[in-house]
């Protein structure tokens, strides 16, 4: 009786072995050539996406779920939905439709919001000059708003004088 | 006497000015540096002019479903809600193929400010902003009685200012003809604008209003915009909505 106690326990323990061998290597194996023929030459934006995902996810915890789960059933078909990101006109979501293994699709489902306009701009609009021109150095201005576009252009133009009149003045730390 | 750090950033080929009023020296440095990462990052998935950008790839069919990041997303989303929004004015075929490089612009600012800025907020700073080539979002500490003065540039000469606003907690856009029309199509000439400025709680409505105001004309823009707005037409005037005297 002690020895067919004996043997079975060790039998279990035999198993129990077994089994864990097979999900610490077997299945951990599955799961890593799983990612990498999904993301094979991708490398750069699975890692992308995982830096952007930590700091979004103050901002929406449901992204990384999402971003996490649609990765990893990539090739299987139906619809994933994106997390919703909050815009100005109302809740905005991404919809993927895969099938066939390929992403055929993409619907943006919205939700409008009425109430839009009247979240009020936390602002005093002052007209301080009407017709001519002022200077940026005499009024008390830190910010120019312009349709200037590029970084080569930005030399010599008044939000750089401004930069560098603060710059001169004040102990401020600007480094370029 | 408030102490001003500035610090200018180059990324996506545009200036970015990053300013705190009265901030801890080394935590604004440290958020000038997570500024400028996220905006490098921006470019490297967004950039319709890098070839293995995100964007570059969708367009060319090549982009699979693990490579929608939660940004890429977003961008998408808005692109298309911007579209609706502003009835089509706002495209992002306009070249006829997807380019998001109209709102990529506002988002990036407007997450970079509230990602990276808004934080030296609740850790003593009187006021932050951020202006990336003259579209800017900007903020007051809370019980703050700071205002950001706020000069919009004249269209014929950018060493001239039209107007100056005063602001707390806003975002301020200025879309015009005279630097980068080309990607703008107008649909009203009698009534066209050379200049759009757009004021509005976050940039990317007000970026997207600018576009679309210099697409739509003054006529078709005031009927379908309901903020405040500041617009030079072809003849040179100034032109307020929202609650201010034209002038």
């Amino acid at each position: 009786m002690k020895k067919v106690t004996g043997f079975i326990v060790s039998l279990i323990v035999l198993i129990a072995i077994i089994l864990d061998g097979f999900w610490l290597f077997f299945k951990n194996k599955n799961a890593q050539t799983e990612t990498s023929t999904t993301s094979g030459t991708q490398q750069t934006a699975s890692a992308d996406s995982t830096g952007a995902t930590s700091s979004t996810s103050s901002s929406s915890s449901s992204s990384s779920s999402n971003s996490a789960s649609s990765s990893s059933s990539s090739l299987k078909d139906g619809s994933y939905t994106g997390a919703a990101t909050s815009t100005q006109w109302g809740d905005v979501q991404v919809q993927a439709v895969v099938s066939g293994g390929k992403l055929t699709k993409v619907n943006v489902l919205e939700y409008p919001n009425d109430n839009g306009h009247d979240q009020k701009v936390n602002s005093q609009a002052l007209p301080v000059y009407k017709k001519e021109a002022i200077s940026a150095q005499g009024a008390d201005i830190q910010l120019v708003s312009g349709a200037s576009e590029t970084y080569k252009g930005f030399t010599g133009s008044l939000q750089d004088a401004l930069n560098q009149a603060k710059e001169g003045s004040s102990d401020a730390t600007t480094t370029n | 006497m408030p102490q001003q750090q500035t610090k200018l950033i180059q990324a996506m080929g545009m200036p970015f000015t990053v300013i705190a009023i009265d901030a801890d020296t080394a935590a604004f440095q440290l958020a000038t540096q997570q500024i400028e990462a996220f905006l490098q990052q921006v470019d490297r998935d967004f950039s319709p002019f890098k070839s293995d950008s995100l964007v570059s790839r969708f367009q060319r069919d090549e982009l699979l479903l693990t490579d929608w990041t939660p940004e890429f997303q977003t961008v998408y989303g808005l692109a298309a809600r911007a579209q609706t929004a502003t009835g089509g004015a706002f495209n992002p075929y306009f070249r006829g193929v997807w380019d998001p490089t109209g709102v990529t612009k506002g988002w990036s600012i407007q997450e970079a400010y509230n990602r990276y800025l808004t934080p030296l907020l609740q850790r003593g700073a009187t006021a932050v902003a951020l202006n990336g080539a003259g579209d800017m979002q900007m903020g007051v500490a809370a019980g703050s009685d700071w205002h950001w003065g706020v000069g919009i540039e004249d269209p014929q000469s950018s060493q001239r200012l039209l107007y100056r606003y005063e602001l707390q907690n806003a975002a301020v856009a200025t879309s015009g003809f005279s630097k980068r029309g080309d990607h703008i199509k107008i649909t009203d000439a009698t009534h066209s604008l050379v200049q759009a400025t757009i004021l509005a709680s976050t940039l990317i409505e007000a970026d997207v209003w600018a576009t679309a105001a210099l697409a739509m004309g003054r006529v078709a823009f005031t009927r379908a915009y309901h903020g405040q707005a500041l617009l030079v037409d072809a003849q040179q005037r100034l032109i307020t909505l929202g609650g201010e005297a034209v002038a």
